[in-house]
């Protein structure tokens, strides 16, 4: 939106809240120096899991022990393994073939890596990157992993069916989970942080996902839009309101010592998961998603699809998408 | 305004509004369309004029041939089924002897008119590998021993594809054909039954040589919708497993509407059109060639 050249230049405006915003929301809403957008929500990544399937299958439930146990991407290969060898319940619901790419995203976020470095050039054939497309399929071929599309019908399905353990994801899963996705699980699900590569990591998370307010550079009324867009996410209580009620994490720093962000919540077991937000929020590398993402997502879906399908190496597939969208974005 | 010029007139001022309509959503469109198909736009206020780029980009570009290939895989896998089933729908239907016809005509046609959304999203439900009715009923007859990943490989989705198509059209081109049937005058039939033919050489010799031109332009009809399939296989496959169902027309829809490269996605547009005019021309070669 901001390169079609659509909406209006609202630096000056939103100027008050430049430190008070989580930064990385920032650089997305930025071109040129000048600020299009007001950040609303956003997605630090945790790691939803379910407390009785843990259990049953032996391994630590509560989110303390969970948090010490499972703290990198080999613990949670490892958990997976006991959760399938004992109870025949899946770590996770994705598709080798169908992905979103979404679980993948998260993992190279995390550890600051992007489908573009900080200049915009294609870098998805780096080995960092290519290691952890290597992580997703050995996950999914293993069999960890419950081969249903994202966001399908039988995606929602398996988590009321209890077979899947995890949901590695942004905080707006918060807000889905009690109301659509598993609403009869009530406290069954808990909430601890997402695993790392490696414990000395520097970052631990990463966004996926949240929203931004922006005005029409046509507009008739962008004083009235601006004053709205102020009122909604400039103000502590409307943004804390938004957190109560529909699970959405404000990108407002000024509101992260409410006393809100303390209190049980019911559906997790009555542990105060905000807090792991706050926390998790403060740890994601600050990288922009770019106008071309869209592009580097949609090669991915496919690199995976022939990854598994074609039993491919990962190496030679992500060597030839990253050619694909070097010469798809010249 | 004399009598005489306002007769004259009077015409052109009653088919007019249609033809404003035309010019205004079809033809200004289009022709924007070829203008911008010569440019980078991105929907920004300026765009570059960039010549033949955006063509030779798409003449070099393997998904866009994928696309087309993908096209003519789906097409081969249903036309002629459909045609053929269509066919022998239309004949049966067009029995004097058998009863409910208007009902059954109504049956085959209902697929036709029913949301084409509506009808994806029921065969997702019925084909997906998980918790899909038909896999549950394959598993529990013992056909098989692993769901078939209906949805899920580039092979079957291809099919999957074909089939919501073919159920979806087997009968409206039924309802073609049937009214083809019934302009073929009795006496030819007569005749060959006073002559001796057989039911099968009535079929071949009189029923498809009388149909043609109806067949010509299910035909037609049926490789421009297998080209420009849009939501079938974007509702059951999102175009993928590894674009093997995507078409020309998803892969626009995605250039323009998910990346916003307007001027190449006009490009597919206009090279789109291009290659439609083709294959109809070379169809009504095949067909004119043989019928008289």
């Amino acid at each position: 939106m901001i390169n079609a050249g659509a909406l209006l230049d609202i630096s000056s405006k939103t100027a008050p809240y430049k430190d008070k915003m989580n930064s990385f929301k920032w650089t997305d809403a930025t071109k040129d120096g000048k600020i299009y957008a007001m950040p609303w929500d956003s997605g630090p990544v945790v790691m939803f899991y379910r407390n009785d399937l843990f259990k049953n299958a032996g391994l630590p439930s509560d989110p303390k022990d969970v948090a010490e146990k499972l703290k990198t991407w080999e613990d949670y290969a490892r958990f997976a393994q006991t959760l399938k060898e004992k109870t025949g319940t899946f770590m996770m619901a994705d598709s080798g073939t169908k992905t979103d790419a979404k679980f993948f995203e998260q993992i190279i976020w995390q550890r600051n890596q992007w489908y573009f470095d900080k200049d915009g050039k294609v870098q998805l054939d780096k080995p960092e990157i290519i290691e952890a497309g290597q992580y997703f399929v050995n996950l999914v071929k293993k069999g960890y992993v419950l081969d249903v599309e994202p966001w399908s019908d039988s995606w929602y399905n398996v988590f009321k069916q209890n077979k899947v353990a995890t949901i590695v994801g942004a905080s707006w899963y918060d807000g889905l989970l009690s109301t659509i996705i598993d609403p009869d699980a009530q406290g069954k699900w808990s909430v601890v942080p997402m695993p790392k590569w490696s414990v000395s990591d520097p970052y631990s998370s990463a966004n996926d996902g949240g929203s931004n307010l922006a005005i029409n550079k046509n507009s008739k009324h962008p004083e009235e839009a601006w004053k709205f867009i102020e009122f909604m996410l400039g103000r502590n209580d409307s943004q804390v309101k938004m957190l109560k009620e529909a699970g959405l994490f404000p990108s407002l720093e000024t509101t992260y010592d409410d006393s809100a962000y303390n209190l049980p919540v019911a559906y997790f077991n009555n542990q105060p998961v905000r807090k792991l937000y706050v926390t998790a929020v403060k740890q994601v590398t600050p990288i922009v998603y770019t106008k071309n993402y869209p592009v580097a997502n949609q090669i991915m879906r496919n690199a995976f699809a022939e990854i598994v399908l074609d039993n491919k190496s990962v190496e030679s597939v992500f060597k030839k998408a990253a050619q694909e969208l070097r010469s798809k974005l010249n | 305004m004399g009598w005489r010029l306002q007769y004259k007139l009077a015409p052109y001022v009653f088919i007019a509004p249609f033809f404003i309509l035309l010019a205004l959503f079809t033809m200004i469109p289009f022709l924007f369309s070829v203008y911008i198909s010569f440019t980078d736009w991105q929907g920004s206020a300026d765009a570059r004029w960039v010549g033949l780029n955006n063509y030779g980009k798409l003449f070099y570009s393997r998904i866009f041939w994928e696309s087309v290939q993908n096209s003519l895989i789906i097409f081969l896998l249903y036309v002629p089924a459909m045609l053929l089933l269509a066919l022998l729908l239309a004949v049966a239907l067009n029995q004097p002897w058998l009863p409910g016809k208007g009902m059954l005509r109504t049956a085959f046609v209902v697929p036709n008119i029913t949301s084409v959304i509506a009808v994806s999203f029921v065969f997702v439900l019925l084909l997906n590998t998980n918790d899909g009715i038909v896999n549950h009923l394959l598993l529990g007859l013992h056909v098989v021993k692993q769901p078939i990943r209906f949805l899920d490989t580039p092979f079957w989705a291809r099919i999957s594809v074909a089939f919501i198509v073919l159920f979806r059209w087997v009968g409206y081109n039924m309802l073609l054909l049937l009214a083809g049937l019934q302009t073929v005058p009795r006496e030819l039939y007569e005749a060959a039954k006073v002559d001796g033919a057989r039911p099968a050489a009535i079929f071949f010799k009189i029923t498809v040589p009388m149909l043609n031109k109806v067949l010509l332009f299910c035909t037609v009809l049926s490789t421009i919708g297998t080209f420009s399939l849009f939501v079938e296989p974007y509702i059951v496959a999102k175009g993928g497993p590894m674009n093997a169902t995507t078409t020309p027309i998803l892969l626009l829809f995605r250039e323009s509407f998910e990346n916003f490269h307007f001027g190449y996605a006009s490009a597919i547009s206009v090279a789109f059109l291009l290659l439609m005019a083709l294959l109809t021309l070379l169809q009504l070669k095949l067909f004119s060639g043989r019928g008289e």
